[in-house]
């Protein structure tokens, strides 16, 4: 077994970016760029994770994120069930405890969770000796995405300090924006949060005087008009509608926000020419970006999805070896 | 039944602003004597109260007893049980059980289940409207001959106009209290803990702070214009307490309870795994979900402020015990309630400790605050609730002030163990109580000459 005394990780689970300890996160960084190199190679990959079983449990339907995990995984040897929970017992009724437990007890190593409930992988890390790997739960968090997409930016800036980020969307509803802001300010990065009121929470302001003094964010501004939050932004993370989560109230449709808030060939001209585009998917064409956006080369979109794999292979061997 | 002293305690009695060593005569279950000094004689039983402090047996307006309907939570004999541990011996039963106390009918079964399991008094709160469902009221003149003390539709907002302005007319015409659950629903629809940064930082929709304020503020304007008694259940916000200041002013008849877990947590306890650690991570814990919610810190010092200016009557649990599978679930999901009869005089100790509140003020909100905040005293039979008179009742709660204990789950009576405080370690205790004379409680075998 290779020994990895080099990179540092302390904890038995990955529920949020919340509680990461630079040390972690730059442990992650660097093994995932090991792994990035070798993909190019993969037979020169080390199955670290042999006789390991991964069971994906997926409570929200999941394209990149599960199939991501799963390959990370079986890159590494290790086994990898998949219980998505539309053909599942738990369309019986299984509580979510009561399946973890069964998970539990199918010898299992590592169980990565996705559903639709904020808090449901603090649940379910309560309740099984297995590490817990949070694949999103709710609006709450969605911290290897989060991981995936400093990694995808730290590889074409070096550092993040005083980088210009802006995200535009739904921010209130997305577990992405929330894992992002926490990690990307750790990393120093200066963040304008853009999109209608409803959907842009307050407290996440650095203004904001509500938060406790541990929790207060630094470099957070907020800016409603789209055109003044992008001018000067060396990123751009568009976030998906999350129509499944939002109050009917909220916006009068999709049509109007795309009307204010899309980002269009138009935007391409009065942004700085190197300006990056993210979005973490799946992405609504014609609602969050343009298709020509989306395609344009200034869009990390794949590339993002590309690097979630290593950043994943990072996240399993990192846990695993430390536990 | 012989006689029973209790010997070189201090009572406290807000009531006749008692305060000093004194002892007391207890025989056929009332108060017969109280001097300095009572001579000791053979055929006395008597109860060592040295450092003690002896008051009231506690009282309680808001507890959920959950008999009948959902006994897997709680019943009538365990709750009354729970009570009596945590220094009760009046308590007042909500009526949001299945069937709902909306009849008559559903009235006698609840008071026949009391008569033959109640370690305590338990009074019983009719609902105000028809199966709760904010439509239809209740027979009030009828429910009251049989023993009922308030109304209350509580666990929902009576949102309503119209049907609070013909509950509020019942209120003033019988002189019966009405405890309101503010809470606007449309407000607090699909919310689960407080609007403010813990909602949005753990991607949960939050009950803000205006679906109460803005109800109380409806609620003091009806009881304005048409009289009654409008009591506001578990108070929380800063805004309510204010409100209610000026109701009182104007001299309506309002009054107000608060809970323990309103004087003492945040909505930033949500996101802690002990109290009074340092904020790490957001841990969802399940048992600090209750309605109304957690608030801020500004809301706990307005509810404590509150309670020494008289603005609030009374601290009131909300005993909400849940089963630990319903608790075992993912915080949306999770039903709202803290089991709270156990720990509350302990909680409020904190605050003493803390010196935010006094010792006598303290007792007096769980005692005859409450029961003149609803003018039980005035009721039959109920003249010596929360006070100790002669010739009265002998409801009596011995205190130890000093003792640490350690809250654990295993020693709860209740059986709903939904409490944020499990393993806290609490520094006074209830170590006796007694019911018309007779010990209930006892913490631990007291000298017994």
């Amino acid at each position: 077994m290779p020994s990895n005394k080099k990179h540092s990780w302390k904890h038995k689970h990955l529920l949020d970016v919340d509680s990461l300890a630079s040390t972690e996160y730059k442990s992650i960084f660097s093994l995932a760029e090991k792994y990035n190199k070798l993909l190019n190679n993969k037979k020169m990959i080390k199955k670290t994770l042999s006789n390991v079983n991964i069971f994906n449990l997926f409570y929200e339907p999941s394209t990149r994120t599960r199939a991501s995990f799963e390959l990370a995984g079986k890159l590494l040897g290790a086994n990898v069930i998949n219980i998505a929970s539309n053909i599942s017992a738990t369309q019986k009724g299984e509580s979510l405890i009561n399946t973890i437990k069964t998970i539990n007890a199918m010898h299992s190593d590592i169980i990565i969770l996705r559903h639709e409930d904020s808090g449901a992988a603090y649940l379910a890390s309560q309740n099984t000796d297995k590490s817990v790997i949070n694949a999103g739960d709710g609006s709450h968090a969605h911290p290897t995405q989060a991981l995936t997409d400093s990694y995808t930016l730290l590889r074409k800036f070096k550092s993040l300090k005083n980088i210009k980020i802006t995200m535009v969307g739904d921010i209130k509803h997305s577990r992405v924006a929330r894992s992002n802001i926490l990690l990307l300010t750790k990393l120093g990065a200066k963040i304008t949060l853009c999109g209608p009121k409803v959907l842009i929470p307050k407290s996440f302001s650095t203004d904001n005087k509500s938060r406790s003094k541990e929790f207060s964010f630094k470099n957070i501004n907020i800016e409603h008009d789209l055109d003044k939050a992008i001018k000067n932004a060396d990123v751009i993370m568009a976030l998906r509608m999350q129509t499944e989560r939002q109050h009917s109230k909220n916006i009068p449709s999709l049509k109007e926000y795309a009307k204010k808030y899309q980002i269009t060939n138009r935007h391409l001209h009065s942004i700085n020419k190197n300006c990056l585009l993210m979005h973490p998917g799946p992405v609504n064409e014609g609602v969050e970006i343009s298709k020509e956006v989306a395609e344009s080369s200034l869009s990390q979109i794949e590339e993002q999805v590309s690097n979630g794999v290593a950043v994943r292979m990072a996240i399993l061997e990192l846990i695993y070896l430390n536990n | 039944m012989k006689t029973l002293i209790i010997k070189n305690g201090t009572v406290i009695d807000p009531n006749s602003r008692l305060n000093k060593k004194i002892d007391i005569e207890i025989k056929q279950g009332k108060i017969t004597n109280m001097k300095p000094k009572i001579m000791l004689e053979k055929k006395h039983e008597v109860i060592n109260a040295k450092g003690l402090i002896i008051v009231p047996g506690f009282v309680d307006l808001h507890v959920h007893l959950r008999e009948p309907g959902f006994t897997h939570k709680e019943t009538i004999k365990t709750g009354s049980l729970a009570a009596a541990k945590g220094g009760y011996t009046t308590i007042c039963a909500m009526p949001n059980t299945e069937p709902a106390i909306d009849t008559v009918k559903s009235l006698m079964n609840l008071n026949h289940i009391i008569k033959k399991d109640a370690a305590i008094n338990v009074l019983p709160i009719g609902a105000i409207s028809k199966k709760r469902l904010g439509n239809k009221l209740t027979p009030v003149a009828s429910m009251q001959k049989n023993g009922i003390v308030a109304l209350s539709d509580d666990g929902d907002h009576l949102d309503d106009e119209s049907m609070m302005i013909e509950a509020m007319k019942k209120s003033k015409q019988f002189s019966i209290p009405i405890s309101q659950h503010c809470e606007e629903q449309a407000l607090v629809h699909n919310g689960h803990l407080h609007e403010g940064w813990v909602s949005d930082h753990l991607g949960i929709k939050g009950r803000p702070r205006e679906a109460e304020s803005n109800m109380v503020k409806r609620d003091i304007a009806i009881a304005e214009k048409f009289g009654g008694h409008l009591h506001i259940a578990h108070i929380s916000t800063k805004e309510s307490v204010k409100l209610v200041e000026k109701a009182k002013k104007y001299n309506l008849t309002v009054t107000a309870e608060v809970t323990p877990h309103h004087l003492d947590l945040t909505h930033e306890s949500i996101g802690v795994s002990n109290i009074g650690a340092k904020i790490q991570e957001p841990l969802f814990n399940t048992n600090m979900k209750v309605n109304p919610p957690l608030r801020e810190k500004e809301d706990v010092d307005a509810c404590i402020e509150g309670l020494n200016n008289d603005i609030i009557d009374a601290i009131a649990t909300d005993h909400a015990p849940h089963s630990f599978s319903e608790k075992s679930v993912v915080f949306e999901k999770a039903p709202p309630g803290i089991s709270g009869l156990e720990s509350a005089f302990s909680i409020g100790m904190r605050l003493v400790q803390k010196k935010k509140i006094k010792f006598e003020k303290l007792i007096d909100k769980l005692t005859y605050g409450p029961a003149k905040a609803w003018n039980l005293n005035e009721i039959k039979g109920m003249e010596g609730i929360g006070k100790i008179k002669i010739g009265h009742n002998a409801d009596i709660t011995l205190i130890n002030k000093s003792k640490k204990w350690t809250y654990s789950k295993q020693q709860i009576i209740s059986m709903g163990k939904n409490s944020p405080y499990i393993d806290n370690v609490f520094q006074g205790k209830v170590v006796m109580t007694l019911r018309r004379g007779k010990i209930i409680f006892n913490h631990r075998k007291l000298e017994v000459l």
